[in-house]
């Protein structure tokens, strides 16, 4: 028997030793200081659809690790609360020393649309959250938020602010940060902004005017709108790795206009 | 670590039911401005308080929540957790067993402990059940001596219905760094949209936020003819003016700008108080 727990502590030991490193802070799972991701597979779909969530990584905490993870749903309908992922635990003796990797899966099939919060405990501790995106039928959703400023590192002072509500309405809105003729800071607002799958967005552009009128010691102040006309559209895609790729297109007409500008940006982090 | 909890009583609870649907129409479900009559939501609202304080200050957590029958979530517990590299404070609560059938009525309960930080930061708040099961989360917000932190994550598009049309683009990153930066967009004397860049700032308390207004300027290369303006790199940028920001509420600020240096006597260019648009 003892030799059996020596052969599994070794085993362990080496697969710690052996498995690619993780990253800290996982971008699937959003809090920092921890090594497991949540992933869904499909990442968005319609409701009914059978979705398959699964939670890897180093698991971090020795001596335990789960042996098995289930959809612990809560008693109540709350898309803060979500759903839990609970798991049951596998206890070491004597414990391995780096920890050991875990992969587990289990299947859920939402009911309504919208974004719950996924959230993995072991042991009653939170370990690691996502999310199970869940589109309307014959509706896109987006699979990533973009709410953030957005940059090209080639073009310092230029860019654009977005703001996304991916978890509740799904709506965005947002400004370019850009310059006219002159090279005078110009503004403008992106507005009517629509998803048409989980990566694709479009939406439009438009110049805003105010009343002229006298900024004391100030290039520019505080005023009403008076006026918005559409001079544009834009055609956005979230990339693989994460940076935006905008495709501004001048207007009227909108149809295949003969220069489009595309920027592909990153977000920037504070 | 000291706790109470505070569970009501069946006829308490019978009274406050009544008393909200009577009132239902006419008293929203603030998070920030519960009384005896509402009923908090089923994810848990947790409070701190002080919101922001210094390192080794006692702080109060209180944690409440409504349960969908009258067998309510009892027995909370604070813990820290022991995850590796894991700031997190597990609050559980245990779910009754019982083989009497619980009355059906959504019933409140709520929690309150004592809690003092032993270093600086964002500390996460998770509220759980026993069984492993997440309710909702909070967070408490440590300063160390001398370097305030903010009070409020003030991301988000804030704007003065006075002056619609203008309004602060804010990005905060309140939970790590503390760091804010954003835009200011506004109009020139012409009318045409002009925007300032909100950068070099820092919270001089838990509710105050001191930066620059940058003015910038670009080459003069001519945009699309068809568009106002165009993506260009900036050429050059000048402080226009100081702006401070002072955290009313969660959704309020007042936004004051005044000139860069000296300038007597002290004029203020603009102070208004600004919403944030939720969408």
């Amino acid at each position: 028997m003892s030799l059996r727990i020596f052969a599994l502590w070794i085993c362990l030991g080496l697969a710690a030793l052996c498995a690619p490193p993780v990253s800290a802070q996982s971008g699937q799972s959003g809090q920092s200081g921890q090594a497991i991701t949540i992933t869904v597979t499909p990442e968005v779909a319609e409701p009914g659809v059978v979705r398959t969530i699964r939670t890897s990584g180093r698991w971090p905490v020795f001596c335990t690790a789960p042996g098995s993870m289930t959809v612990a749903p809560l008693p109540f309908t709350a898309s803060t609360a979500g759903l839990t992922l609970v798991t049951t635990a596998i206890f070491f003796s004597p414990c391995p020393l780096l920890g050991v990797e875990v992969s587990l899966s289990t299947t859920f099939t939402p009911t309504a649309p919208g974004v719950q919060l996924l959230t993995l405990t072991h042991l009653g501790q939170v370990f690691a959250q996502g999310q199970l995106i869940t589109r309307p039928a014959n509706a896109a959703r987006a699979g990533t938020d973009i709410t953030g400023a957005w940059h090209d590192p080639a073009m310092p002072g230029h860019g654009f602010s977005l703001y996304h509500s991916q978890r509740g309405s799904d709506v965005m809105a947002g400004a370019w940060y850009a310059y006219d003729s002159a090279g005078k800071p110009h503004w403008m607002l992106l507005n009517n902004m629509r998803w048409t799958d989980q990566t694709r967005f479009i939406g439009e552009l438009f110049n805003i005017t105010a009343a002229t009128g006298n900024c004391t010691l100030l290039a520019g102040c505080a005023r009403q709108q008076v006026a918005s006309n559409q001079v544009g559209r834009i055609n956005g895609e979230v990339l693989g790795d994460g940076r935006l790729r905008l495709a501004i297109t001048a207007g009227p007409p909108f149809a295949d206009p003969p220069f489009p500008e595309t920027l592909v940006l990153e977000r920037l982090r504070l | 670590m000291q706790q109470r909890s505070y569970f009501s009583r069946a006829s308490s609870f019978m009274r406050e039911c009544i008393l909200g649907f009577i009132v239902a129409g006419t008293v929203s479900l603030s998070a920030h401005a519960q009384n005896d009559l509402t009923l908090p939501p089923f994810s848990p609202i947790v409070t701190v308080s002080p919101v922001v304080a210094d390192v080794g200050v006692q702080r109060t957590i209180t944690v409440s929540a409504s349960w969908p029958d009258a067998c309510v979530p009892v027995n909370p517990t604070l813990s820290v957790s022991n995850i590796p590299g894991q700031d997190t404070v597990n609050i559980h609560f245990t779910v009754p067993q019982t083989f009497i059938a619980c009355a059906q009525v959504v019933t409140p309960y709520s929690a309150t402990f004592s809690y003092t930080p032993t270093r600086a930061g964002t500390q996460r708040i998770a509220v759980l059940l026993t069984d492993g099961r997440y309710l909702g989360s909070g967070q408490i917000i440590t300063q160390a001596a001398g370097q305030p932190r903010a009070s409020v994550d003030l991301t988000g598009v804030w704007h003065d219905p006075a002056s619609n049309g203008s309004g602060l683009a804010l990005f905060h990153s309140q939970a790590t760094t503390d760091v804010m930066a954003g835009a200011w967009y506004v109009f020139d004397g012409s009318g045409k949209p002009f925007w300032y860049l909100i950068q070099n700032g820092r919270w001089q308390s838990s509710t105050t936020y001191l930066g620059n207004l940058v003015e910038v300027q670009a080459g003069t290369t001519p945009c699309n003819i068809l568009l106002p303006g165009c993506a260009r790199a900036q050429q050059s940028n000048r402080i226009a003016a100081n702006i401070a920001i002072q955290i009313l509420a969660l959704d309020r600020i007042r936004v004051t700008v005044t000139p860069h240096g000296e300038v007597t006597p002290a004029v203020i260019l603009a102070d208004f108080e600004a919403t944030r648009i939720r969408f």
